[in-house]
């Protein structure tokens, strides 16, 4: 079976006050359909910006990205911006450490909106009922600023999974959280990203969490 | 450097797009100031040259039937001894028509000598010559002639009118062919103190001392005109400087708005950090100083941009209105009258207006009574200034109320749109679209505020205008309905009269007399003529005026509380009709020759009205009489009010535009300033796969809105203030009201300026920039 996402000698670095610092050297990733890929390392080694590489968000300076779109497989790094933010809204779901809501949407409308962009409706019951298992259901129609910080991930994730992406990226989705709620989300995700089974990269700090993985990639800046 | 003011000043730094909408909020509002300021004191100027030179310091001028020049001199002399306080100066004025080889011309002969300040050189003057103005088209050391005497022209002045030469009073009596003892009026200028204070009012505020009335001035024995009612197209000109005074005013408010609205919303994309500084004990004390002096600080040097872009803004938009080269009068230069008033504001409304907005923002609420009772004071205010005085500052009272009272709907009107906001229903994006919008109605307030004022204030110069321009020609029509007009300055004309009449070519001989009398303890003007349909529709009446009737000034009417089909207390005639007496200096009331045998008047006629197929032979007819008579053609007069008007109703144009361009810009300041607020929200639309058109579609929606809102608002409001500047501020400072008459095309294209700039702003680059501050 093809993977879903194939990443060859990606590379990319910044220009950090006159010097160039390269954060990710001739990486190579392979995520299958259906897998969960932890990335785990120390703060700086680079998960955040390989995580947004992968969903199109920045360039690479160099390497290949493929990803499997549903029948054809597009090279991300050869596609203009139109067609990024295409494939971001039909394939990738994002789940950010911080800020994840649309601040002036409720919590029924956050999880709504990526049906309503990728114009499907028909999962909305669905969607809704899986704010049900994370535990929401009471708090449908607050704003994100009334909800505590477990509660906006859960949000985060309902939203993350609403239309089905083949992927998901989480950044340390359970950052701000203590530890029993932190495990209590991720298995959560897990469960969810399993029973979708779409493909899940999760960054991390965290040893625990990224147990719940079927692989480990180490980053070491 | 301490830690705390580092972190002040890199903020600058660090979010440059946000320090530039501070910048450009206050620079813009300073310009504003100072443009407006600018253009106002060129419309000062402009309307200045409708007042004679010589006439440019008087006050008022005083003549009696049968005046010689040895009454001046007996008057000088009570002067000198002191009996005269009031008075800083006096002047002879000799005048008359004279038909010269260069057709008819006024002349005017004055003593250079007299104190009064008079045409520039004149004091120099050999006897003989004259001061021609540039419209004589006669270049210096050519000459007049009158009869086979040459007098020489020895200098062309631009301060004297069309149609006029000003000279020594000899001269004058020579050329006017009149005896050394001829006079005909003194000029004087009275009241030096209240009109210093008047003259600083001026320097601050352009146009808005021409509505203060310096009580009246009498002198027994002698009839005291004000040079206005001397000259009625001054006067309303006046009204028109008033009026756009008032205005300028208003700007200056938007101005102080739009200062205020920048240190609320900066102090908003500061609030995390602030909030964790206090959180790690900085007093409230350091961080408003520390936020104070920067805002401050910026606002200097914004201030500095704001007077030179200002000055620069002035003279494009001059020029835009006016067509390069097309008007005479250049937008003045700089004083430090508008730099001290343009610097003054923006650093007291920094200081005022970002205290203000931190103890909104930073402290907790206080004071919901005040709440409520301001606006109820707001609207006592406002009706107690409509209609419990009669005064001049109630008005002014009443069009802040009106003002105020519009802004502080702007809140709960915003707080109930974010009500309706959470509820809405249709696209998600859109839903969040509105919903950021109205999410913090504080802030948008503010900014909605400065807008809708800047527009309101906008539509209103744009309907004012318009009434102007219509009530001017209606006045030029009511004044001007004969071909010539001969003033006997108190003379008997009525024989003069009767010859008139019988020459060949004069068609009509309208005689006019009358007197000043009191009634019921208030001066007013009588004047008699007999009244056929034609004079009595020069009034608005639709039939002749008939004995035991009369008409009656809109001054009188309200003074005397007198409606149409009122009798008249005392004399007992029956008003038939009320005309606006377009800048009368008193109450006037017309009636029939009958009436005034009747009431015991003097039968004098001091004025003529002539129709006449060649003017020019009338005018030699008067000359034959010897005495000075001035003659006033019909054409000359029109022609000279209407390119004096049409200049300043044009600079005018320049007021209307630049209140757009601030409304305009503000409009994008705020909306930038909303964009910087959404950063966060547009990072996770781009994760999510939302696309930048979609976004620009959500933004162009969002700004249509706001700028609905803010039509809907300022519409009604400009208005308002409109009606109320004409129909209210109007016949209190001047006597007489203005029919508000706008044109559609005069709202609407504010309107549509302002819908057309708000869907080009959306369209505008937003500008990413790393804000951490923003929650
Ligand atoms: N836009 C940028 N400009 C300059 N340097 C950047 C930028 N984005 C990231 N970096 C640098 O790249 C490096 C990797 O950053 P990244 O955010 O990917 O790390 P991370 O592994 O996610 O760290 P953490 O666990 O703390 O979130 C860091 O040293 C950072 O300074
Ligand atoms: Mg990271």
């Amino acid at each position: 079976m093809s993977p879903l996402l194939e990443a060859r000698a990606l590379g990319k670095s910044f220009l950090d006050g006159g010097e160039r610092r390269v954060v990710i050297d001739a990486l190579n990733v392979t995520v299958g359909s259906g897998e969960i890929l932890a990335l785990v390392g120390p703060s700086g080694s680079g998960k955040s910006t390989l995580l947004n590489l992968l969903a199109g968000l920045q360039r690479p300076d160099g390497g290949s990205i493929h990803l499997d779109v549903g029948g054809s497989v597009v090279a991300l790094q050869d596609l203009g911006e139109a067609q990024l933010t295409r494939i971001r809204r039909r394939c990738v779901g994002y789940v950010f450490q911080f800020f994840n809501l649309i601040p002036t949407l409720t919590v029924r409308e956050n999880v709504l909106l990526p049906l309503e962009l990728n114009g499907l409706m028909t999962f909305a019951g669905e969607a809704l009922a899986r704010l049900t298992t994370l535990g929401l259901d009471h708090r449908l129609d607050d704003f994100p600023a009334h909800l505590s910080g477990g509660e906006r991930q859960r949000t985060a994730i309902a939203r993350a999974l609403a239309h089905r992406p083949r992927l998901v990226l989480a950044d340390e989705p359970t950052g701000n959280l203590d530890h029993a709620n932190a495990e209590r989300v991720v298995d959560l995700l897990v469960a969810q990203v399993r029973s979708l089974s779409c493909a899940l990269v999760l960054a991390t700090h965290s040893d625990v969490i990224a147990g719940r993985a079927d692989r480990i990639l180490r980053l070491d800046g | 450097m301490r830690l705390l003011t580092l972190s002040q000043l890199r903020h600058l730094r660090f979010a440059p797009w946000s320090t530039l909408t501070v910048v450009l909020g206050i620079a813009l509002a300073v310009s504003s100031i100072v443009a407006v300021h600018q253009i106002s004191r060129q419309v000062v100027v402009s309307l200045a040259d409708v007042m004679p030179a010589y006439l440019d310091d008087v006050s008022d001028l005083v003549d009696r039937p049968g005046l010689v020049m040895s009454d001046y001199f007996e008057l000088r002399e009570r002067w000198r001894r002191g009996e005269l306080a009031q008075l800083v100066g006096l002047m002879p004025l000799v005048e008359g028509s004279v038909l010269t080889d260069r057709g008819v011309i006024s002349v005017v002969g004055v003593d250079a000598f007299s104190g009064v300040r008079a045409v520039a050189g004149l004091a120099f003057l050999p006897p003989g010559t004259i001061v021609a103005g540039p419209s004589l088209d006669v270049a210096v050391d050519e000459s007049l002639t009158i009869g086979d005497v040459p007098y020489r022209v020895a200098f062309v002045h631009e301060t004297v009118p069309a149609g006029m030469v000003v000279t020594d009073i000899g001269t004058a009596q020579m050329m006017l062919g009149r005896d050394d003892e001829a006079l005909d009026r003194i000029a004087v200028v009275a009241e030096p103190s209240l009109r210093r204070l008047e003259a600083w009012g001026e320097r601050l505020m352009p146009g808005l001392s021409a509505g203060l009335r310096l009580p009246a001035w009498t002198l027994p024995g002698w009839r005291v005109q004000p040079v206005d009612s001397a000259l009625p197209d001054l006067a309303f000109a006046r009204s028109v400087l008033f009026n756009l005074g008032a205005l300028g005013s208003l700007a200056l408010v938007v101005a102080w708005l739009l200062v205020y609205q920048v240190g609320v919303i900066w102090l908003r994309r500061r609030a995390l950090t602030l909030t964790r500084l206090e959180q790690m004990g900085v007093s409230h004390r350091e961080l408003r100083s520390g936020f104070l002096s920067s805002l401050v600080g910026l606002g200097g040097v914004a201030a500095g941009v704001g007077v030179v872009t200002g000055d620069i803004l002035a003279r494009a938009l001059s020029r835009a209105v006016t067509g390069y080269g097309n008007l005479g009068i250049p937008v003045p230069s700089l004083d430090g009258w508008v730099v001290g008033k343009a610097l003054a504001s923006a650093v007291l409304v920094c200081l005022a207006g970002g205290w203000v907005a931190y103890r909104r923002e930073r402290l907790p609420a206080s004071g919901t009574l005040l709440r409520w009772l301001f606006p109820c004071g707001m609207f006592a205010v406002g009706t107690y200034g409509l209609a419990g005085t009669d005064s001049l500052l109630g008005a002014f009272a009443a069009v802040a109320a009106v003002a105020v009272l519009g802004l502080l709907a702007i809140s709960p009107a915003l707080r109930g749109l974010k009500r309706y906001a959470t509820r809405m229903k249709g696209g998600l994006l859109l839903r969040s679209g509105v919903r950021e919008l109205v999410w913090y109605p504080g802030d948008l307030a503010v900014a909605v505020g400065a807008l809708v004022l800047a527009l309101a204030t906008s539509i209103a110069i744009a309907a004012m205008v318009d009434s102007f321009r219509s009530d001017f020609e209606r006045m030029l029509d009511q004044r001007l309905a004969y071909d010539l007009f001969v003033d006997g300055g108190g003379r008997d004309l009525d024989n003069l009269g009767r010859e008139l009449a019988d020459l060949a070519g004069v068609t009509r001989v309208q005689r006019y007399g009358g007197q000043e009398m009191t009634l019921l303890g208030r001066r007013l003007a009588v004047s008699f003529t007999r009244f056929d349909a034609r004079e009595s529709r020069r009034y608005g009446l639709d039939s002749a005026l008939m004995v035991g009737q009369c008409i009656v000034s809109e001054r009188l009417a309200r003074e005397l509380a007198l409606d149409i089909g009122d009798a008249v207390p005392e004399i007992g005639l029956t008003v038939a009709g009320i005309f606006p007496g377009y800048g009368d200096a008193v109450p006037r009331l017309l009636m029939n020759e009958a009436d005034a045998i009747r009431l015991g008047l003097p039968l004098r006629y001091d004025r003529l009205g002539v129709d006449a197929a060649e003017p020019s032979l009338i005018i030699g007819r008067l000359e034959a009489t010897g005495e000075g008579m001035v003659v006033q053609e019909r054409t000359a007069v029109r022609t000279r009010a209407l390119a004096v008007f049409d200049q300043t109703f044009t600079i005018t144009g320049a007021l209307t535009l630049l209140a757009l361009i601030v409304a305009a810009v503000g409009l994008y300041n705020a909306l930038l300033a909303l964009a910087l607020q959404r950063q966060r929200t547009r990072h996770l639309f781009d994760a999510m796969g939302v696309t930048g058109v979609e976004q620009t579609w959500v933004d162009a929606g969002r700004t249509m809105a706001v700028c609905t809102l803010v039509v809907l608002l300022a519409l009604p409001l400009g208005l308002l203030m409109g009606a109320l500047l004409c129909e209210v501020i109007n016949p209190r400072a001047f006597g007489w009201s203005i029919a508000l008459a706008p044109g559609a095309g005069t709202i609407f294209r504010p309107v549509l300026v302002a819908l057309g700039v708000s869907a080009l702003v959306s369209l505008l680059p937003v500008p990413s920039e790393e804000v951490p501050d923003v929650e």
